[in-house]
């Protein structure tokens, strides 16, 4: 029964002083599924994301990632496990260049475990795959840039493709439309929905704009004060009249 | 043995209420401005070496307890407004550098000006109070009563006052207190001053009782540092407790090893303590 | 294939003209010049150890004083006690370096920012006082003198008395060193070091160990600046107890930031500046030389943080950038 989630959570939670911010959460991701997490501001979304990838350690529960208990392994060591997280705020390196940004997480997912006096950059695999990372999303041109100078739209891009450089066998999306104009917003949802049929089948986004949401997400599940109000495919979710009156903010 | 370590156990903590005053002038200046004093030894000195002069060419010892503070203000508005109000916000690394260049600068002007050779200053109460199997000099208690008192002053100066408020304020968080119309940047200065005077005062006080070199900052700015980080940088009740546990502990074991080797059980017993509590005995991170 | 590097597009050229120049000056130089060149040369390898933990790992050691005595120490007692090579005295040097980087590494990378600057700074200051105390182990400021065997390289055997072999030896273990660094922070390890100091947080998010790169870095750092350390018994025939002392701890800052941190050459240009500087201006400016390094170190962070490499690479990729936006990519 267990094998066919990729991930799944068994009553998580977790509180900081008085407040819980995850109450009893219970989700499972199955194979091939992007799950979208929606909900509120402050509904626990970004720390339910940080409890999966270890960088909070839950007060109770369990996160187990393809069928192993992962609960409280640091964050490399989650990441080495096969999941991977892009962040809400960019959060890449700002000197080193496009190239070099792609290439540490490629190292960590398609890299030998070199000597200390090896050279990075001769390691054939994961230069290749950082240039068909680069092709993938379209910032081959760009990469002896330094990553800090590119426009917040290129910054938003090379913030998933770090994430995807890893190789993960699950990837955590959190808002990747955050910041980015109408048009921008087309392409990455376009481009994330390719991922998703192609090499990373396995996503859990949170994302406020509903039309992302509509587009990529093959089940929703709405959070609202750290538990799960409901969950099902996007129509149901919208449908439900508990999450219209989350969303339109009469007290449930 | 008995008395030996009694008479190490009072030293100890007359010496830990001298260093809370430095002490606390390093954690202040730390909480409030985010600058990790490097020089702050040797305001220390300075205050020390103003002192030798009161003894020397002014009349007398005593003057310097106003004295020394008053010139470590006015030198600190001087570095304030120089060096420290430009550093504001930059990262550590920078303020770091900064305030060790001051280091070079004041140290070798003391030299310079105050020269290498160590000179001492009489016992300003030249009397002695009985202790257990021996006498105990009255200045001492002196000492330790007077940078207690200083201590709570400055409590209650941080707790009833306005510019307490003020401080307090702008700890928590600048911006909001400038758009409440706190001046901030006075803020700042008074709290880099009253640091430095807090250091400049220690020096006075201490200097009887040890003698005034154009060095004798580092050793106590390495206690300071010790006493600063088991504490937990920014809390003040905590650094009192720090100094006075440090300065007993080093006390009693100068008893038993030489001196040096009672500053390195100091500092094994912050590293343990920082083991135990990485975020130090009363810090709030 | 270009990873976007600064270092790599400044490759080769200027790395020939500068060895041959090195290997030529001696030569040209008087007995005294060549005595502060090689001086210049070790204490840049001193300072390039401090650049590794500051410049690529971004942690302000303010304690490096504490690997060059060790390296010192180490090698002295090596000769002495264990074997009298040469070889034999550097290794050893560098051994008890590490051991040193080892232990005070354990405890001090596990803290943030200011913790470990003050911390550092604490233990330099404590081994100093140590140091000065332990005079029948150090000597204390009188320290101890050593006859220096005779450097033996594939049979061949010279004397150290000569101030060539002296300044040969010393030029070719700083660039052997100076290379494996470089080489280092090429590899797969040594980036993801700099990339911890970017951004820590992304960093263990894709996988990296921070504390232990952070550990590998200081380790590295203290065996390099240990191994400078050993250098200085080769050129002075003597070790003292004043080597622990933070002067040296601020010197290499000062090198490292006016040469330009992070760089790696960046060391051995401040050094090679200021070592000089320091010589002409000691003899006569004796008494204000100390308020200079204070007023330097001061303006330098303040006007130009990247020091010079720093500033001439930051002027070259900003010109690159202004070309590249001109061409209307």
């Amino acid at each position: 029964m267990n094998d066919e989630f990729v991930l799944r959570t068994e009553s998580l939670s977790i509180s900081f002083g008085g407040l819980q911010a995850l109450n009893s959460v219970d989700l499972q991701v199955r194979e091939g599924e992007v799950l979208a997490v929606i909900g509120p501001n402050g509904a626990g979304k970004t720390t339910f994301f940080n409890v999966l990838s270890g960088n909070l350690l839950p007060t109770q529960g369990r996160v187990i990632f393809k069928g192993k208990d992962i609960t409280g392994l640091p964050p490399h060591k989650v990441c080495r496990r096969g999941l991977s997280r892009t962040f809400q705020k960019n959060s890449i390196f700002p000197d080193l260049s496009v190239f070099e940004n792609v290439r540490l997480g490629a190292h960590t997912g398609y890299g030998s475990w070199d000597p200390f006096l090896k050279s990075a950059v001769s390691d054939r695999v994961v230069v290749e795959k950082v240039e068909d990372l680069l092709v993938m999303g379209g910032m081959q041109d760009q990469k002896d840039r330094l990553a800090g100078y590119l426009s917040h739209g290129d910054q938003r891009l090379l913030e998933i493709l770090i994430g995807i450089s890893t190789r993960p066998q699950l990837l955590l999306l959190d808002e990747p439309s955050a910041g980015l104009s109408a048009k921008e917003t087309r392409h990455i949802t376009q481009w994330i929905k390719e991922l998703s049929q192609t090499t990373i089948r396995n996503i859990i986004i949170v994302e406020h704009d509903m039309d992302v949401v509509t587009e990529l997400a093959t089940t929703v599940c709405v959070l609202n004060y750290g538990e799960v109000l409901c969950r099902g495919s996007v129509n149901e979710v919208k449908c439900n009249p508990q999450v219209q009156d989350v969303y339109l903010g009469r007290p449930v | 043995m008995i008395e030996l370590i009694a008479s190490q156990v009072v030293n100890g903590l007359v010496w830990g209420l001298i260093l809370a005053l430095i002490s606390i002038g390093l954690t202040l200046i730390y909480g409030q401005l985010e600058i990790v004093n490097v020089a702050h030894g040797t305001l220390y000195t300075i205050g020390a070496v103003v002192a030798y002069y009161c003894f020397a060419h002014l009349g007398g010892w005593a003057l310097s307890i106003v004295l020394s503070p008053l010139a470590l203000i006015l030198l600190a508005l001087v570095i304030y407004w120089t060096t420290i109000k430009y550093c504001q916000g930059k990262p550590l690394i920078v303020t770091v550098i900064i305030t060790w260049g001051l280091l070079f600068i004041l140290e070798q002007t003391v030299f310079l000006t105050y020269g290498g050779v160590p000179k001492s200053i009489a016992n300003p109460i030249p009397y002695n109070i009985p202790f257990i199997g021996g006498d105990y000099p009255i200045y001492r208690i002196f000492c330790a009563v007077f940078s207690g008192l200083i201590v709570i002053a400055l409590m209650v100066f941080l707790k009833r006052t306005r510019y307490g408020l003020w401080i307090r304020a702008t700890k928590q968080d600048h911006e909001t207190a400038m758009n409440m119309g706190i001046p901030v940047s006075r803020v700042y200065a008074l709290v880099f001053c009253l640091g430095s005077a807090l250091a400049g005062l220690g020096g006075a006080l201490a200097a009887p009782i040890t003698s005034v070199t154009f060095n004798m900052g580092h050793a106590i700015v390495i206690d300071a540092f010790i006493v600063v980080i088991m504490a937990g940088f920014g809390s003040i009740i905590g650094t009192l407790v720090a100094a006075l546990i440090i300065e007993v502990v080093i006390g009693v074991s100068a008893a038993f090893v030489n001196p040096v080797m009672a500053k390195v059980i100091g500092m094994a017993l912050m590293v343990a303590v920082l083991f135990v509590r990485p975020e130090g005995l009363f810090g709030e991170e | 294939m270009s990873p976007g590097s600064l270092s790599h597009r400044f490759a080769w050229w200027p790395l020939l003209v500068i060895a041959l120049g090195l290997i030529v000056a001696p030569h040209l130089l008087d007995r005294y010049p060549r005595y502060v060149l090689t001086e210049a040369i070790m204490w840049g390898l001193f300072a390039l150890g401090f650049d590794i933990v500051f410049g690529k790992a971004g942690l302000l050691h303010f304690g490096m004083s504490s690997f060059f005595g060790f390296g010192a120490y180490g090698f002295v007692y090596g000769v002495k006690y264990v074997y009298p090579s040469i070889w034999v005295g550097l290794v050893s040097g560098m051994v008890v370096a590490f051991v040193f980087s080892v232990v005070s590494g354990w405890i001090v990378t596990r803290f943030k920012s200011h913790y470990f600057v003050v911390f550092t700074i604490v233990i330099s200051m404590i081994l100093f006082l140590l140091a000065m105390n332990l005079r029948v182990v150090t000597g204390a400021d009188e320290g101890i003198n050593i006859r220096l065997p005779d450097l033996g390289i594939l049979g061949w055997s010279f004397s150290l008395r000569s101030t060539f072999v002296r300044y040969y030896l010393i030029l070719g273990v700083a660039a052997a060193a100076f290379l494996g660094v470089r080489r280092f922070f090429n590899s797969p390890v040594g980036r993801a070091v700099v990339a911890v100091r970017e951004n820590e947080e992304r960093g263990r998010m894709i996988g990296y160990n921070a504390a232990h790169l952070k550990l590998v870095a200081y380790m590295l750092s203290g065996t390099v600046a240990g191994l400078a350390g050993a250098l200085y018994p080769v050129l002075n025939s003597s070790t003292n107890a004043e080597l622990f002392f933070w002067t040296l701890s601020a010197k290499a800052v000062l090198w490292t930031v006016v040469g330009g941190a992070g760089t790696l050459w960046g060391p051995f240009i401040g050094s090679a500046l200021l070592v000089t500087a320091e010589d002409i201006f000691s003899t006569w400016l004796v008494d204000f030389y100390p308020i200079l390094v204070g007023v330097l170190l001061i303006a330098i962070i303040q006007l130009a943080p990247k020091g010079i490499l720093g500033s001439i690479f930051a002027a070259i990729s900003g010109r690159r950038a202004a070309q590249e936006a001109g061409g209307g990519s």
